[in-house]
């Protein structure tokens, strides 16, 4: 047990954190008058009464006993590691060699696999999407490319 | 007769060749990503999304409308054979089904959630049938005054009624609607909150944001939810399925009382499923003669609520397309793969789009027929289905996640954009905060504040303008007693317990 409730309060310094930030951005935006509004007007009081419920969550939070948080890190970062190895690589190799590595590294999200399954699996699923997607659906999904990023 | 003119049309479009082929792949996809637990209908419609935008209208609504329902039927099945909910909407269903599991008696319960579940939903087809048109026409005197002021009712209905706290909930609608406000303003053109990227000029991509909150965190939070389950060692038979004659009559009350609960919470705007199937289980508990039997294998237990559960799934398509207003997030999802297509949902869409309405229409008849054929000949499939290792399968999700994104623009940006949304998507799990509310606020924020800026243009700055026209007045003050409410609701419990602490110091 903690003696604050940890999730309230991360999760409404979040809140208030995410409208902070909008009514920010709309500084810079015109504002108007309610009769003929500006881009910044509907954003800026939308974010004030987030930033206000954000408080009362952050307040509740404050004041309230609760269980420990849990995070699993493992499965978090292995999966984001390799949505990450997926965006470098189809940028710059293309997408087999992407997809390829996408599998083999979410496979160890859990704990460390047998080795030999899992390349069959990847090499499998890279294929079997890449044909999916460019020759059944006819999307432009380069196999291998060259050296140019961004594209 | 209109309707019947309606309906052949509808058919006439339902039953092209192409339609029918998007129609099983649609539902073949539901039930499988319904029946896998972890990942819901939402996942589901997001990796089918990228795929529409190559396909006709009638033909994308009619596949997501059928990854929708068939995962409505396919959540049941994890529920009773693992006891691990497939879907939100079918966490009730566990509570009796997976008892019966246990008694061997897995075939029978799932013989009765099909025929709940195809019950519900003919029904559900039905009402949707007879009021939609009658809602359309009511929607065309709606101003935008009206418009903002339903929205607003949807948007804390579908607050209140998510996981965690209410407050939480409307916060994150909050949050979503920000998140809708980057991008382009419709009215100045200025560009807002895109921090420099001209990617971020169009807005935020609806795909990468339902993919990073929907299927990249769940598969985070269920990979070692998966591994704990047990795997059911039985065989289903055709044989073993079929309930006694004395339980099936048994059901037809409860699977009628399911119908009408889960008909009229789907209708309404921000409820949906999920609360129709928790609300029928509830009454049955309440009315039954035996209420203990109940959580240890009564078959009206899963038979209301599967039956309302789909119900609600039909007629939740009644606000999505007559007034663009959807009752669930994966309906605002499906709405907002309507709005890429430039179909605009609303009541003029039964006068524009008659074959894209009627055809989806007439498609749910023949898709909740194919259900029937999955689940009842076919059932032996899903059952080996579940026996596959989840370790196996979620890895090659993250490949299809990825290649979904990537593929809608081609946009390296978007992957990038899954990864920073997936990140903070689990983050929110962790800290209790439902993703569901967000991803509707997002979709349906850009239209309130189109509405919100209008009416006030209109009445020349005066805001009394949402209180002096009746439709909305009254969807305002209905709004507001929610809110009222909900804030007892939430409030009560504490002062309570602060009260009864004070009086333990004196």
């Amino acid at each position: 047990m903690t003696r604050i409730d940890l999730r309230d309060v991360a999760a409404g310094l979040f809140i208030c954190l995410v409208g902070a930030a909008f009514v920010f951005g709309a500084r810079s935006l015109g504002f108007g008058s309610a009769r003929n509004m500006g881009p910044g007007f509907f954003p800026t009081m939308v974010g004030l009464v987030t930033i206000g419920l954000g408080l009362v969550i952050l307040v509740f939070g404050l004041t309230r006993a609760a269980a420990r948080i849990e995070i699993e890190i493992r499965p978090a970062a292995v999966i984001l590691v390799a949505v990450l190895l997926f965006a470098v690589l189809i940028a710059n190799v293309g997408f087999l060699p992407a997809a390829f590595a996408a599998v083999l590294v979410a496979s160890h999200a859990d704990e460390r696999p047998r080795l030999l399954p899992t390349l069959v699996l990847a090499a499998a699923t890279a294929v079997a999407v890449w044909l999916l997607f460019a020759k059944i659906l006819g999307l432009p999904l380069p196999a291998f490319r060259g050296t140019s990023p961004w594209i | 007769m209109d309707l019947i003119a309606n309906l052949a049309l509808g058919f006439q479009s339902a039953l092209s060749p192409s339609t029918l082929l998007f129609c099983l792949l649609g539902v073949t996809t539901g039930m499988v990503i319904g029946a896998l637990p972890g990942i819901g209908s939402l996942a589901a419609v997001s990796l089918l999304l990228p795929v529409t935008f190559y396909i006709t209208p009638t033909d994308a609504l009619v596949m997501l409308a059928g990854v929708y329902y068939g995962a409505e039927y396919g959540g049941s099945i994890a529920s009773i054979l693992l006891n691990l909910p497939g879907t939100t909407s079918s966490i009730v269903t566990c509570l009796d089904g997976h008892p019966l599991a246990k008694q061997g008696r897995a075939g029978v319960a799932l013989f009765m959630t099909t025929i709940a579940s195809f019950f519900g939903a003919s029904i559900g087809i039905i009402v949707t049938v007879l009021a939609a048109p009658a809602l359309a026409e009511a929607a065309l005197a709606f101003g935008p005054a009206d418009y903002f002021a339903v929205m607003m009712l949807g948007l804390i209905a579908a607050a209140s009624v998510s996981q965690g706290t209410p407050i939480k909930g409307v916060a994150m609608v909050l949050v979503g609607i920000l998140l809708g406000s980057v991008g382009s303003d419709v009215e100045t053109g200025a560009t807002r909150f895109t921090l420099g990227f001209p990617m971020l000029s169009d807005g935020l991509s609806l795909v990468a944001l339902a993919m990073g909150l929907f299927g990249i965190s769940e598969i985070i939070a269920s990979i070692r939810l998966a591994r704990g389950s047990e795997h059911y060692q039985g065989r289903i038979t055709l044989r073993s399925m079929l309930p006694a004659r004395q339980e099936a009559r048994d059901c037809v009350a409860p699977m009628t009382r399911g119908t009408v609960i889960g008909s009229l919470l789907g209708a309404l705007p921000g409820t949906g499923p999920t609360l129709a199937s928790f609300i029928a289980y509830a009454v049955e508990k309440r009315t039954a003669r035996q209420p203990e039997r109940f959580g240890k294998g009564a078959l009206e237990g899963i038979a209301a609520p599967e039956a309302a559960n789909n119900a609600a799934a039909q007629t939740a398509f009644i606000p999505t397309l007559t007034m663009g207003i959807p009752g669930s997030a994966t309906m605002a999802l499906i709405l907002g793969a309507l709005m890429i297509h430039g179909v605009q949902p609303g009541p003029l869409i039964m006068t524009k789009h008659p074959e894209v309405f009627w055809g989806v229409i007439a498609s749910f008849w023949i898709g909740n027929l194919m259900l029937l054929v999955l689940n009842i000949p076919l059932i032996g499939i899903w059952v080996r289905m579940l026996k596959v290792p989840y370790a196996l399968l979620y890895p090659v999700i993250v490949c299809l996640i990825c290649t979904g994104v990537y593929s809608v623009n081609n946009s390296v940006f978007d992957v990038f954009l899954v990864l920073v949304i997936g990140a903070v998507g689990y983050g929110m799990r962790q800290v209790e905060l439902d993703p569901a509310p967000l991803l509707i606020g997002f979709i349906l924020g850009p239209m309130m504040e189109e509405n919100f800026r209008r009416a006030l243009l209109l009445s020349r700055g005066d805001f009394w303008v949402f209180l002096e026209r009746p439709i909305s007045a009254s969807l305002l003050v209905v709004t507001a007693l929610l809110i009222g409410l909900v804030t007892w609701r939430t409030l009560a419990p504490r002062l309570r317990a602060r009260s009864v602490s004070g009086m333990h110091v004196e």
